[in-house]
């Protein structure tokens, strides 16, 4: 019974983060000076009933959040009639707005290019996962060392290249070795099966490199930390003492212990993780939600910021939930309450 | 600790000190920059079609960028907003992250646990896209660079700023302080202040790193202040007009300069954290061939220093003279 | 042949500037079987760092620089690190002090003792073998599937007695068992050594500074001071005619049962620091009756007695081979 109040108490803390995003992403885009959605609607171009189908769609006939006129008059219902609660509708609804720039729903746009973006984060963070803890690891066993040193130093550095940067860089330097653009050769279709996938993964390594590496020196430091800190209790001399070996005591007893804060980290560091994707997908062309982003930036396609803002919100507040309750599950000695 | 000992510490580490010198560099380009750049940049200027990314020659040392005009002198000029930014958001955010940390730690109960409240919320919240997302409906501009940077990133610092004043919080010194009714301003700046103040200047180093990526970050994707062109903003020119032409004067340099100042920031900054806060741990897994340091065949020494059969048998084994 | 034979083992500390820091000087001890050796001494004198030394479980600044110990005969600081673990638990088994982290808190008591089970035997059962060990320490078998922190700190301390004789070892070190546990339990690991001891003939060194469970337990009785043996006897001899000042002052601190009365005595001052350690007698700065060579000499380990070894000037003219 424990658990499922953790997991209750967990879910709402996240529920509450989720609203209040919902609620400043609606606002934000509301106070804008010269609010471009009227700016939209004032569009001479458009014929007047898109207009109308606009106005009516957003609300933009009604008061922002509360219409205090009508809560005077008592009526309650009427009250509540306001461009937010029609966003909120719209919301549950799945429908995220119109996009300026490609006059398609927002809700379309992202769903056709979310996958992209997911497979590039998956590669991304496998990568910098799996060097990230063999290197904090190695580093830690080997602290003092040369070694150590270096490893350090090449995180300390790696943290200080900004993601596009070094993409950029890797753009140089692989150009006519690997594709530096895009996801996929043009005329490749995945119906082709095996020459389109084969071609998506040439054009994913140098991305993958670069988001890999990003992260890399968070994951390596921490887990040197961790490491270090696992190596010097006293159930490590107790292993030892038995009789244990050296790769034995790293792997029987280091290695659970030391990987606990790891899952800690990668959910912490998720937020970061979804800005260096934005950084690679521009750098890359990688059509993923990140480009999309970029592109949107630059036209001034305040429905796409709004709509892809949210799904990310919404993802990186889920994955943080999954993370806190991965985490009560691994560690045996989280008090339930 | 007091800042002297700080310094010591710190002068006796080769990183540290390889930082505080690159650092002293770029500090030293960013003052001087109007005698250091031989051209100005915001001099508007004839230009021809040959000048546009020009490749170096003896006239510009790094180039011409995609207006023709000399990308060293901006890369000087450069210096000044990167720094800029750098300081003044991670003032702003240590400044926020202090008071919340302090206050949270110090008084606990609702008012603490709110302010914790806040501060994973706003952790969660990925920062980048959020960035992204204010600038474009605020508008451009230099100061609300800052000011965003500098109201999302103080998290780190408040979580910091707590469990240390929690930790403080419970020592003697502190409670004796209470016992005789001191005031909560007077415990909290005579006693609390000063024990977390070290943590806090490294973190604060560390910040001015962030803030100059974020920036960085921010300019490259577009939303750079056009009056004050950094770093950021000239990787942004760069990747928009000079890839295809792979003109590496004007896509390297600016990159490589951010590179420069963060890993010194990085290097002074993760020295001080680790003179403040040692990590004194024992280690149980090393090579243990070392251990057994024992001269070979100096043994037990001479027969006559053993003890026989000790204590249980009463034996007259020879007797131990002095 | 000795179960355990240690011959002049010391043990030195490195320090970051290169400078050794003498923890255990010149110890010497033997251990028959079916005997049970106390070693006494202050915190810090030393004990722990010798019997770490003896089993090479020191930590990475750890250095024998003398002495051998001879396990059955066999001198175990000649082994290799691989035939070294095949020594450890199988014949010498540890229990720590404080067993709070000693067992890792991640994983289930049952597994911990399992897998040392598993490192040295073979072709056993091993769950039936691990419910023998708890039930044999008072431990519901069922246990064996909880976490350490399930345990009570009692609880945990049997669980690393069973643990530590997993492997029928013929020697079995405790390192301060019962120390921060309540009396009751207190006594109830004592009995259960002693019971051990008996049913099993198992030979324990227990390192303390609770003369009381000395008594209890031990035959022989080692007391060391600032890394140095003070006296070596037995039981008997070292409690009723206690020779070194600092043993008969540790016996004047202890309560003695017959003559509550008496007015309990603490020994002024404090042990020697182990980088400003006194040039003659370690003893010498507390000591009520030094006299001048005490303070320039160090005093040897002499044999006052069949079977009793005295480290104090003013024993040198006793008649016993003087």
């Amino acid at each position: 019974m424990q658990r499922a109040d953790y997991v209750i108490c967990k879910a709402f803390f996240a529920l509450v983060t989720l609203v209040v995003v919902i609620v400043f992403n609606f606002f934000l885009f509301r106070i804008l000076p010269g609010d471009p959605l009227r700016a939209l609607i004032q569009n001479a171009r458009m014929d007047k009933e898109a207009q109308e189908r606009i106005r009516t769609q957003f609300g933009l006939d009604k008061v922002v959040w509360l219409d205090v006129d009508a809560l005077k008059k008592g009526d309650v219902a009427g009250a509540f009639d306001t461009q937010f609660t029609a966003y909120v509708s719209n919301l549950l609804q799945g429908n995220l707005g119109i996009s300026f720039a490609m006059r398609q729903p927002v809700s379309e746009i992202l769903a056709k290019r979310v996958w992209r973006t997911v497979i590039l984060l998956t590669a991304g963070q496998i990568m910098a996962i799996v060097l990230g803890i063999s290197l904090g690891l190695l580093a830690a066993w080997r602290r003092g060392t040369r070694l150590d040193t270096g490893i350090l130093l090449t995180g300390l550095f790696t943290w200080s290249i900004p993601t596009f940067f070094f993409g950029i860089i890797l753009v140089i330097v692989a150009r006519g070795h690997l594709p530096v653009g895009m996801m996929v050769t043009p005329g490749l279709k995945p119906e082709d099966g095996w020459p389109y996938w084969s071609d998506v993964g040439r054009h994913l390594v140098l991305p993958t490199i670069t988001l890999g590496v990003g992260y890399l020196s968070s994951y390596m430091m921490v887990m040197r930390s961790s490491v270090v800190e696992v190596l010097s209790e006293d159930y490590i001399l107790t292993a030892k003492a038995k009789g244990m070996s050296t790769v034995q005591i790293l792997r029987d007893h280091a290695m659970k212990n030391a990987m606990l804060p790891m899952i800690t980290v990668i959910a912490l560091t998720l937020g970061y993780t979804v800005g260096g994707a934005i950084q690679v997908e521009t750098v890359f062309s990688w059509p993923g939600i990140g480009r999309l982003i970029y592109d949107a930036v630059g036209k001034q396609d305040f429905p796409v910021l709004q709509g892809t803002f949210l799904l990310i919100a919404i993802s990186v507040i889920a994955a943080n939930l999954v993370a806190d309750l991965l985490y009560s599950v691994l560690d045996p000695r989280v008090k339930l309450d | 600790m007091h800042i002297i000992d700080i310094w010591r510490a710190f002068r006796r580490r080769p990183m540290a000190m390889v930082g505080l010198f690159m650092l002293l560099a770029v500090v030293f380009v960013a003052v001087f920059a109007p005698w250091l750049a031989p051209y100005d940049p915001h001099e508007s200027i004839d230009v021809t079609a040959a000048d546009i990314l020009a490749p170096p020659d003896a006239d510009h040392l790094l180039g011409r960028d995609d207006a023709g005009k000399d990308v060293l002198s901006l890369l000087i000029y450069g210096a000044r907003i990167s720094l800029l930014v750098g300081f003044t958001a991670s003032f702003m955010s240590i400044i926020i992250g202090t008071t919340v940390g302090l206050t949270a730690g110090y008084y606990g109960g609702r008012v603490g646990n709110t302010l914790m409240r806040v501060t994973d919320f706003l952790m969660v919240i990925p920062t980048l896209p959020l960035m992204l997302v204010i600038i474009s409906v605020w508008g451009r501009g230099i100061e609300k660079i800052v000011l965003v940077i500098g109201i999302l990133y103080w998290t780190y610092t408040a979580r910091l700023v707590r469990s240390q004043v929690l930790s403080v919080k419970e020592r003697k010194f502190v409670l004796r302080s209470r016992a005789i009714g001191t005031g909560h301003f007077r415990i909290i700046s005579r006693h609390i202040f000063p024990q977390v103040l070290p943590l806090i200047i490294a973190q604060a180093v560390l910040d001015i790193s962030t803030a100059i990526i974020a920036e960085s970050s921010l300019a490259f994707l577009g939303l750079g202040d056009p009056t004050a062109i950094s770093w950021g903003m000239m990787l942004n020119f760069a990747f928009e007009r000079a890839i295809s032409r792979m003109a590496w004067w004007f896509l390297l340099p600016p990159g490589i300069a951010i590179v420069w100042v963060s890993l010194s920031l990085v290097l002074i900054g993760t020295a001080i954290e680790d003179i403040v806060n040692p990590r004194l741990r024992t280690h149980h897994l090393f090579d243990a061939r070392k251990m057994i340091a024992r001269v070979v065949g100096g043994g037990a020494g001479s027969p006559d220093e053993t003890l026989g059969s000790g204590p249980s048998s009463g034996v007259e084994a020879g007797e131990v003279a002095g | 042949m000795f179960l355990l034979d240690v011959r002049n083992l010391s043990v030195d500390y490195m320090t970051d500037d290169g400078t050794a820091l003498h923890a255990v000087d010149d110890v010497s001890f033997t251990l028959e079987k079916g005997r049970s050796l106390g070693m006494v001494g202050e915190s810090g004198c030393g004990k722990t760092t010798a019997m770490l030394g003896v089993l090479r479980l020191l930590p990475a600044e750890g250095r024998i620089v003398r002495g051998d110990v001879l396990f059955e005969g066999t001198d175990l600081f000649a082994l290799s690190e691989n035939e070294m673990r095949a020594y450890r638990w199988k014949h010498l088994s540890l229990v720590f002090q404080g067993a709070m982290n000693a067992l890792n808190p991640v994983r289930r008591v049952g597994d911990q003792i399992a897998e040392a089970i598993r490192l040295h035997e073979s072709g056993i059962n091993i769950k039936a073998r691990v419910r023998d060990l708890l039930q044999l320490v008072g431990i519901t078998p069922d246990m064996a599937r909880q976490y350490p922190h399930q345990y009570s700190g009692g609880m945990r301390q049997r669980a690393m007695i069973a643990m530590a004789l997993a492997c029928s070892p013929e020697v079995l070190i405790a390192d301060e068992p019962t120390t921060a546990l309540d009396v009751m339990v207190q006594a109830q690991i004592l009995e259960l050594l002693q019971n051990l001891q008996r049913e099993f003939g198992l030979s324990i060194v227990l390192v303390t500074h609770d003369l009381g469970v000395v008594a209890e337990i031990c035959d022989d009785v080692l007391v060391m001071y600032g890394g140095k043996v003070a006296e070596y006897g037995t039981v008997d001899v070292i409690y009723n005619d206690p020779q070194h000042p600092y043993t008969q002052r540790l016996l004047q601190a202890f309560p003695d049962v017959d003559n509550p009365a008496i007015t309990l005595t603490s020994i002024a001052g404090y042990p020697p620091p182990l980088d400003a350690l006194p040039p003659g007698c370690r003893f010498e700065p507390r000591c009520t009756c030094a006299s001048e060579v005490c303070a320039t000499k160090s005093p040897r380990l002499i044999q006052i007695a069949p079977g009793h070894f005295v480290a104090c000037h003013k024993l040198r003219s006793t008649p016993y081979g003087a």
